[in-house]
This record gives structure tokens, sequence and C-alpha cells, in this order.
């Protein structure tokens, strides 16, 4: 089941906040946990299993970490913290990337092996990533052991972050699991950031998204340079809001039933370098690299070399999490090469320039990662890059690129202020809005607000003929 | 505390729509939509497990939606006010106009071409028998003709190749050129500015094109004089002022309605319709589609898959009239209003409608002594058509 979808919001989450608030708050997780696979089953019945599974082994692996540890016997919890680790990196690797070794090794050495055309369990990349946090944190001391089944049932299936994320440490909602206040504050909050969540997706990235699946799909002879650039501009727009969009919703949901999320995007596009856009890009993935594998890999403490060497694994497996396919392994190092320059002497070269220079850097070098991301196929990619740059004999511009830009001109300038912080601080400068006090004339604005995002939302979901789920890959 | 009215408002707007959508009423069918709308699915352990049930579940939501049409509506203006000039693949022309954008790969499409080869080969296939003679009339659709009416910029597939292609394929001798003609007279109202079908007066140029082409062919032995009749010689009634057509129902009724024709020659001509039910008619019309959302159904009750109709011409008419010819119209629903101009030339006309006649046409020929054929389809379901396989029956 998806958020963006009359099914969601008009049976499921209405049902659930009802009997989540009429429970007693003891059977509060129960309640989550049991909510949360049905949410998951509504789409996957049959890997439902798959995920039970992991959370038991993880379960079971975490009680021997933490007795280990109380027991000053650190090797043996090392041990059980590497068997889950095993456990679920073997999961995705069997369910994720099986087909895709097999295949490169078939085409490598002209073999045979069997490939399973299995589908991708939804959300496995997510489920696997956070299990294997508990483990790890309960092993680094960051975290204490999970009682009781289903509340760490709960933390993995959780059905606001279950399908795309964002990745919740387990430690940030520890606390959280046992004991959560669900007060009107925090439900306003998740009004809030569900209602954002939801029009970013639907209003915004939909609408966006179709002119770039138009664009993408064009015969050579009705492509030119502008077209093209503005088809991957729409790119852009499209996976940002739809991404950000899925992890505000994610956000909101969460207080709504007490949990606090971190944040998971930060204005990516006013970016002015690329280090800065992975710092405000798909934030809880860069943190959970930066923390379980570029920090223990020795980070920045072992000189130079080592540490260029770490970002490269970094970002090969970053790349290579988001699909089991070569432009993605491509899409990763790309960014590998561009952090370990920017580390080496761009960053410093870039503080000579002003700072729209360094803007546009940024932007240019996201619009091609997003190329080579788009395409799964790499020669298709260095096809439109080709038009892009005008090598393969299309025209500048033509009269489809002015008929797509006229008709989209006024959502576009809507996606640019949208990518930047201007809309929020002129609401909040406007419309002051504290824990301790709300003016009227706010309170009024938010409802006008989100009643007619709400309202459209819907309007575009009961004619929706495009409402495409982009994370089925990760 | 203020954050509570944004709760209290928020409840209010989603629990709301809920109990409003769980207790609406399913509707069977959407006049509007002209469609059935799903139905909810049963539930079975076979259908749970491969999906099935979950997918068919949503759609049934989606469709059975409380103020489906209003949500629909209130997309279309909000994409209006974005100043998008196209929705659905519908084009928001000039005056009102809604003209659908078919895109270039359904005319490039395999089944495309499997069609023309179809085509192709039955042409080829008639050629062997002398006592027939045969043409081919393809109807491009409103982006092609009404380029004015169009958005600015905008640049729909140029039908034409479609349409050369076609009459390279079948030869010239058989090919009727319905473009020239409908590009002749683009000025007059040959659309409906809200359905797909071209108007009464559409069909009226295309059955010029066509009597010409018969005169014309350069097949000879089968040539006869065939004068079309002139506007002149007809009866041109409004019979609705309030037509709203498939494309309309497609992005909603935010444009005036459109108007129905019906052509009635003032000489009086006899007909007897018989359908496949063998149900008889003395008219081409049904009023009683009129006060129906599918008014298109006037013409001709809809789609049949073999109706039949015999002529007695008025005495001393001076209309070319072939009492002992038979011809046979293969079509799409274009050839609805089409069928009233060329009935009063031939004592028998039968047409059949490939997607639901599936007998031999060869054996069709025979029984019933065929002596002439015009296939009449639009380029968009000339093209699309998965039936059109069947002409080699």
């Amino acid at each position: 089941m998806v958020f963006s979808s009359l099914l969601f919001l008009f049976r499921f989450l209405p049902i659930v906040l009802i009997m989540y608030f009429l429970a007693p708050k003891k059977a509060r997780n129960t309640l989550l946990f049991l909510s949360s696979l049905i949410f998951y089953a509504w789409g996957e019945p049959v890997y439902i299993v798959l995920m039970l599974f992991s959370t038991f082994v993880d379960y079971t692996l975490g009680y021997f970490v933490s007795y280990y540890i109380s027991k000053q016997q650190r090797k043996k919890a090392k041990w059980c913290m590497i068997t889950s680790a095993v456990i679920n990196l073997s999961l995705l690797a069997f369910f994720k990337y099986w087909d895709f070794f097999m295949g490169s090794i078939n085409s490598l050495f002209s073999l045979n092996l069997p490939l399973f055309h299995l589908a991708l369990p939804i959300g496995i990349s997510f489920y696997t990533f956070q299990t294997m946090s508990y483990t790890i944190d309960l092993y680094l001391g960051n975290a204490t052991f999970q009682k009781n089944i289903i509340s760490f049932g709960a933390y993995v299936s959780l059905f606001p972050q279950l399908i795309a994320g964002p990745i919740v440490q387990y430690k940030t909602i520890a606390e959280q699991l046992n004991k959560r206040t669900c007060t009107f504050e925090e439900f306003a909050l998740g009004i809030h950031y569900f209602i954002i969540g939801l029009g970013k997706k639907v209003l915004l990235a939909n609408n966006i998204g179709q002119v770039w699946t138009s664009i993408s799909s064009l015969p050579k002879d009705q492509q030119s340079v502008a077209t093209a650039w503005l088809g991957i501009i729409c790119f852009a727009f499209q996976i940002y809001f739809d991404f950000s969009g899925y992890s505000d919703m994610a956000i909101g949901l969460g207080h709504m039933f007490g949990f606090r999320f971190l944040k998971n995007f930060d204005y990516p596009y006013i970016s002015k370098s690329i280090t800065e856009f992975w710092r405000r890009w798909h934030i809880s993935l860069g943190t959970w690299f930066k923390e379980y594998v570029y920090i223990p890999l020795g980070g920045n403490k072992k000189g130079l070399k080592r540490q260029f060497i770490n970002i490269g694994i970094v970002w090969f497996l970053t790349g290579f999490w988001h699909g089991a396919s070569w432009n993605f392994v491509v899409w990763g190092m790309y960014f590998g090469v561009l952090l370990i320059m920017e580390k080496w002497f761009l960053l410093s070269f870039l503080k000579k320039f002003s700072n729209s220079y360094s803007h546009l850097y940024a932007l240019f070098f996201i619009l091609i990662g997003w190329v080579i991301f788009a395409f799964d196929s790499l020669s298709d990619g260095i096809h439109y890059l080709s038009y892009m740059f005008g090598t393969s004999s299309v025209p500048l511009f033509n009269t489809d690129f002015l008929y797509l830009l006229y008709n989209n001109a006024i959502l576009l300038i809507m996606l640019c202020f949208a990518s930047t912080p201007i809309p929020s601080n002129i609401a909040n400068k406007l419309l002051p809005y504290h824990t301790t006090y709300v003016a009227k004339r706010t309170t009024l604005t938010r409802c006008i607000f989100y009643g007619i995002v709400f309202l459209l939302c819907v309007a575009y979901l009961v004619d929706s003929t495009y409402n495409p789920f982009l994370y089925f890959r990760f | 505390m203020e954050q509570k009215k944004i709760v209290y408002f928020f409840c209010i707007l989603l629990f709301g729509l809920s109990f409003a959508s769980m207790l609406k009423k399913p509707t069977a069918f959407s006049e509007k939509e002209n469609r059935y709308l799903a139905s909810k699915p049963s539930l079975s352990v076979k259908a749970i497990e491969n999906g099935s049930y979950m997918e068919d579940y949503e759609t049934f939501i989606t469709d059975q939606f409380v103020f489906r049409d209003q949500w629909i509506g209130l997309k279309t203006k909000t994409e209006r006010l974005l100043l998008k000039q196209e929705i659905k693949d519908v084009y928001f022309g000039k005056d009102d106009y809604l003209i659908e954008h078919h895109s270039s790969s359904l005319f490039t499409s395999a089944q495309a071409q499997k069609n023309i080869s179809y085509l192709t080969r039955f042409v080829e296939k008639i050629n062997g028998n002398k006592n027939v003679s045969l043409q081919v009339a393809i109807v491009p659709t409103a982006s092609q003709i009404l380029t004015d009416k169009l958005p600015l910029f905008a640049t729909p597939y140029d039908q034409t190749q479609f349409l050369q292609q076609i009459e390279q394929n079948i030869g010239s001798s058989h090919y009727v050129d319905v473009l020239s003609m409908l590009q002749e007279k683009k000025e007059e109202e040959i659309y409906y500015k809200t359905d797909h079908h071209y108007t009464m007066l559409g069909a009226y140029y295309t059955y010029v094109a066509w009597a010409n082409a018969m005169s014309e062919s350069s097949f000879s032995e089968h040539a006869i004089t065939l004068t079309p009749m002139a506007l002149d010689d007809f009866k041109i009634d409004n019979v609705s002022n309030n037509f709203y057509g498939t494309i309309a129902s497609k992005v909603s009724d935010i444009v005036p309605p459109d108007t129905i024709l019906s052509f009635t020659p003032k000489q009086r001509f006899q007909y007897k319709i018989t359908d496949e039910t063998k149900t008889t008619y003395d008219s081409f019309y049904n009023f009683d589609a009129l006060k129906t959302r599918d008014k298109y159904t006037f013409y001709l009750r809809g789609n049949h898959p073999y109706i039949h109709v015999e002529t007695t011409p008025p005495q001393n008419t001076n209309i070319d009239f072939y009492p002992d010819r038979h011809l046979l119209v293969i079509k799409d629903s274009f050839a609805h209003c089409f069928l009233p101009f060329v009935s009063n030339h031939f004592s028998n006309v039968t047409m059949i409608d490939l997607r639901y006649y599936k007998q031999s046409i060869s054996k069709l020929i025979e029984d019933e002594q065929i002596t002439d054929i015009l296939i009449l389809y639009s380029t968009a379901n000339f093209a699309n058509d998965k039936n059109i396989n069947f002409l080699l029956n």
C-alpha cells in the first residue's frame, strides 16, 4: 500500500487512527505491529514471512549480543552481531542482487547460471538496514536490548517508514517505542508534515513526472538540446518531490502516533557543492553509511589516501544500494569521484568564486548524475547526454520544447520555489507558529491551506492516470 | 488551544470523506464515462495470494469514490488554471474545441503495420474477384484537420504519413482521399468539439469524396456514375443542442456542449433497416438516444455487428440509384452517420463491424451477391483495432 492512494487515506488511515487512540497505551505497539503487517501484506502477501524472519533473527541475535556484552564477552557478542549483519545482507543479496550478479557472471564468462526472476520484496533495503542498525548499536553500546518482541516488531515493520524510509536507526526511537506521549501539538505537527508530503507527491512530483516520461520517450527526431535539459530538470524535480514527499508523509504519520523521526531531506537543490548536496539528500541513508561503514573503516583518521579509499567504498555501496543495475554503481562512483575531488582541492578552489557559481556547478553535476540514475541502460543514458550536449545533431530547440515549456511554466516556477526554504520562511514570518503561541490567523490560514492541498490531492488521486512508486528498486 | 482546531479540522475532513465514501452505494454504470465501473471484488484465498484482490479493491475504491465526477472536474479546472493546454492526451484547443492527441507510437506500432498488411492482402484478394469494386476511406481525426484550433506550438503526429503508406500499399485506384476533402472544408463544423467523431456534415463530405472516387475509379469495369447529392437535397435538422461526447467524458464537461444534426433527403426515400437480431426500423435515427448521455447512439442505435438497409427510392428520381447493386460497408463507428448518405444510391447496403462480426467475409460477399465494398475507418481506430485481421476470414 502507498500513502498516496485513496485506499490508504480513506480506509486504512482512519481505521488505524481510531483504533490506536481508543486502545489502551499498553496495546498500542501490538496494534501498530499488526496494522503494519496488513499494510505490508496488501502489496506483498508472501514476503511478509521474510520480514517476520528478519525481525525474529535480529531479536534473537540482539538478545545474545546484549547478553554477552553484559557478561563482558565482547568476542562472542561480536560474532552474534556479525551473524546478524551476514543474515541481513544475505537476504538482500539473494532477493535483490542474485539475478544481477548471475546475469553479469553469465555474460562475462558466457555461462548459464540460473536466474530466479524474483520480484523484489518492497522495502527490503530499508528494513534490513534498520534491523542491522539495532544489533550493531547494541554491540557498540549505543542502544539497549528491547525485551518485548512485539515492540521490536513494531519498530521493524512500522508502516510509516516501511516502504520508502527514512531509515530510522533503532537508537533514535528506542525510548519512544517503550514510552511516548501523543499530544495535540504533536498531532497537529504530524498533519502539517503529512499534508505537505502528500501535496509534494501527488500535486508536484506526479505532474512533473509526466513531462519527464514523455520527454524521455521522445524519438530522436523530436529531441532537441533544450528539450533534453528540460527533461532532466523535470526528473530532478520529480525524484526530489516524490522522495521527500514520502519522507514528509512518514515523518508526519510518525508524529501522529507519537514518534519523532529525523529529517530526511533539507532543501538539497540549494547546495553549493556535491558534499553539501549529500548532507541534504536522503540524510538517513548517508548517516547510516557514515556510521556503520565509513567510520568503522577508519573514516578520515588514517590519512588522506585511506580516506579516499573509504569514500570510494562508501559510494560504491551507496550507488549499489539504489538498485541492482550497473547504472546505479556508476552513479555512486561518479559521486564518489566528485566528493574525493572536492575534499582534495575543489572545495577550496570554489570558495574563490561567488556563491552563484558554486551553486551552478553543483546543480550541473547533480543533473548529469540524474541522467546516469534515470536510465537503467548506460547506453541510453549516454544517448540522452548526447542530446543534452548537442553532439548527436539534434536542433538547439524545437516547437515541442516551446510547447512543453509554456504548458508547464507555472508548475516549474512553483517547483523552483518549493525547492528552496523561501515559502517556509515567509510562512513562518507572517504566521507565527510555536509550541507555546499560535496566532488565531495562523490557525485559520493553515486550515485553509491544508484543506485546499488535501482536497486537490483527492481530486488528482480520483482521476489518477499516473501515480508511480519509484522506490520499488531500492 | 489553537493546535486543537487544526486537529479537529483535519479529522472532520478525513473521517467525513471516509464515511461518505464508505456509505455511498456503488453504481454499476457511469453514464458520463460511458463505461462499467469496478464493483467490489469477491474475497478468495487465491485472489489474496496473487494480489488481484488488493488491486481490484483499489480500483473499486477509486471508481466508486463519492462525488467522482466533481473531483475529476476539479482536477481539470486546476490544470487549466496552471495553463495546461493538454490533459490526458486531450488538447484544449481554440473556440472550445477538445481535440484528441494521438501519439506517433499509435501509428507506427506493430499493430498499425499489421493492419495495413491485412488490408493490403484483402485488397489483393478482392482484385482477383472481377465482379466486386473496392474503395478504402480512412478518415483523419480532428488533430490532423483542425490545425488552426490546436494550442500554440502543439505538434501532433502528422497522419499524412500513415495515410500515404496505406495509399501506396493498396494502390490509388482503391484509395478515397478523405484528407484533402476535409482539409478543404475545415472552416465548417465537420468535427465535434467534445467527441472524437466527425459530425454528420463531416460524414457528408466524406460521402462526396467517396462518390467522386467511385465515378473516377480507374478500375473501369466497375466505374459508375455516382453524382453525390447536394447539401440542398437534404432537410437538415438540429436534433440536440446538448451533446457531450467521449472526449468531454475524459476531462469533464467544462466546455459548451455540441449540436447533433440529422440529414433527411427532401425526396421521399423508404428504408427498411434490419439489425443482427432481425429487428427492423424505418429510420436511421433513434430519438430516444437523445434523452441519454451517450447521444451518438442517435445514429443507427449504436454499435451492431451487422446491419442491412433496403432502400426504395422515390419514383422518377434524378438521383443516381442502382437497384441491382449491393454495397458492403466494413467500418467502425464513423460509418454510423455515413450510412444515411450511401443508402440513397443502392437498393441494398450491408454494414458489418469487425469488432463483433466474426464470420467469413468471402462467404458474405458470395451469399449476398455484393457488388461494391467500402472500408471506412478513422485513422486512429484503423491503426489501433485488433480485429482488422477478420477481413481475411
